[in-house]
């Protein structure tokens, strides 16, 4: 269990997240959604150490997040943080020297299905093919919480569809993934439970399935009803 | 930490790579030019051969200071790399405590700088022996006869090696008390740009300020005795036992920043 209690962040005097709480439960693949700038990837930094909350606590079952906690978080929040110079192998082996769960079979398996060759030199990959190696990576990870920043962001339709079966196939029953995006329909069928944020407030939604069967509505739609009001 | 170790070392070897390459190739032009050139050098040989004699003896001479400075300066910059560059992301996802990750940079840095001034040495050595030809027959012959006595005696040989090669530890570990300082404030930066404004002259400030009283400190503690590069900073005087209770503190701070202060930008 994945226990994100009234976390908070401002950067200077403006406010990014607002006593941010979430309970995320394993073998659940959970969207945080809402529009750029709304506080999901202040969130998704402050989960995998890139920045500290101004108050509250993070927890995996029962444990306070510290660099040890680590271990067991596996992020994408960029696609771009490896040096250019490596090749996706390399990057590969920097990442199975650092995290014991890493799975090199299960990232090769990921590469062949998204036609990428791990010789291949990381300054040469376009930006979706960046995209694809990153998640591999983040998702060959047996860890216990990925999350994962607007994977769909910045890439073309084709490329989406390939990150989108990436993802369903790369996922494990063992994990919790907290997934982000503004792009709501694209990223919907993949979801099981469903946050909104929006100006820094976290909006619990409810089951994907229940909500589709109760409220006869696209998670889009939704959300728009949500904060028309 | 065998991990972390070769993690920093691949970041270094990607950053030096085409330094080390560039300096060697233009040390080696500056050595044979220096040869041909500066071998028989006098007044009446060609303007041209002149002039390659000179600017290959000045090329080897800031050769000599570039590799002995450069490893120090590119120790400062890493750091300050690893907290904002697009790979400061990959290592805020490593699962490891930050005393550990700040050694092994340190570990590779004063290797690096080890590695410079051994380099600078075996330029100047190089060198040397280049403007040795250069030398007029009776120089020359003076020189021979000095380098043969002192090799011919163990103990003057032996001892001249431990010298040099005291030299060389006093001042790669000379270097690591300044980048230690630096890399404290370059991690104070990462922990407040995004809670204060003016981050970055708030950050200058107060290392001003600290560097200052510290020298002042120094001053006052230690007036009576030498500089780094002259005294002895392998043996234990108080000034060397301070530094180091200093660098100490400094390493425990920067490292616990690191794991619970610092942010990306």
């Amino acid at each position: 269990m994945i226990d994100i209690q009234g976390v908070s962040k401002s950067y200077q005097r403006k406010t990014a997240l607002n006593n941010a709480t979430m309970k995320l439960e394993q073998g659940k693949i959970v969207g945080l959604l809402g529009p750029n700038g709304s506080g999901k990837t202040t969130l998704l930094r402050i989960l995998v150490s890139e920045l500290r909350a101004d108050s509250g606590s993070v927890s995996i079952d029962g444990e306070k997040l510290s660099p040890a906690l680590k271990a067991h978080i596996s992020g994408l929040t960029t696609s771009d943080f490896m040096p250019a110079g490596m090749t996706i192998q390399e990057a590969a082996d920097t990442y199975e020297s650092f995290f014991n769960d890493f799975d090199m079979e299960r990232f090769h398996q990921l590469l062949k299905e998204v036609d990428l060759s791990p010789d291949m030199k990381i300054g040469s990959l376009s930006k979706g093919m960046k995209s694809k190696y990153a998640l591999a990576l983040a998702i060959s990870r047996k860890a216990k919480l990925i999350v994962l920043d607007e994977p769909l962001d910045g890439v073309d339709p084709v490329a989406r569809e390939e990150i989108l079966r990436l993802i369903s196939s790369g996922f494990s029953q063992d994990s919790t993934l907290l997934v982000t995006s503004h792009l709501i329909n694209e990223l919907e069928r993949l979801l099981d439970e469903v946050y909104f944020i929006r100006d820094g407030e976290i909006r619990y939604i409810g089951d994907v399935e229940t909500i589709r069967a109760e409220k006869k509505m696209s998670l889009d739609e939704l959300y728009r009803e949500v904060y028309r009001r | 930490m065998t991990a972390l170790l070769k993690y920093e070392y691949k970041k270094l070897k990607k950053n030096v790579l085409w330094s080390l390459i560039t300096i060697l190739i233009f040390a080696t032009f500056f050595l044979v030019t220096g040869y041909f050139s500066g071998q028989r050098i006098n007044w009446e040989m060609p303007l041209l051969l002149q002039i390659l004699g000179i600017v290959s003896f000045i090329g080897l001479a800031i050769l000599m200071i570039l590799t002995f400075v450069a490893p120090f300066i590119s120790s400062l910059t890493l750091f300050y790399h690893d907290l904002n560059d697009k790979h400061a992301v990959f290592e805020a996802y490593i699962p490891e405590p930050g005393w550990k990750r700040l050694l092994a940079k340190y570990i590779v840095y004063f290797l690096y700088i080890l590695a410079g001034i051994s380099l600078s040495g075996a330029l100047a050595f190089l060198t040397f022996t280049v403007i040795k030809m250069a030398a007029p027959p009776n120089v020359q012959f003076h020189l021979d006869s000095n380098l043969k006595y002192i090799l011919e005696s163990p103990e003057m040989a032996s001892g001249l090696f431990l010298e040099i090669a005291k030299y060389i530890l006093n001042s790669a570990v000379g270097f690591m008390p300044i980048i230690v300082f630096v890399n404290f404030f370059f991690t104070l930066y990462a922990v407040i740009r995004h809670k204060i404004k003016g981050a970055v002259p708030v950050t200058f400030l107060t290392g001003a300020v600290a560097g200052i009283s510290l020298s002042w400190l120094f001053d006052m503690l230690f007036a009576e005795q030498v500089g780094w590069f002259t005294g002895s900073i392998l043996g234990l005087d108080p000034e060397m036992i301070f530094t180091f209770i200093l660098c100490a503190i400094a390493f425990i701070w920067i490292a616990r920043m690191l794991d619970t202060k610092t942010e990306l930008k």
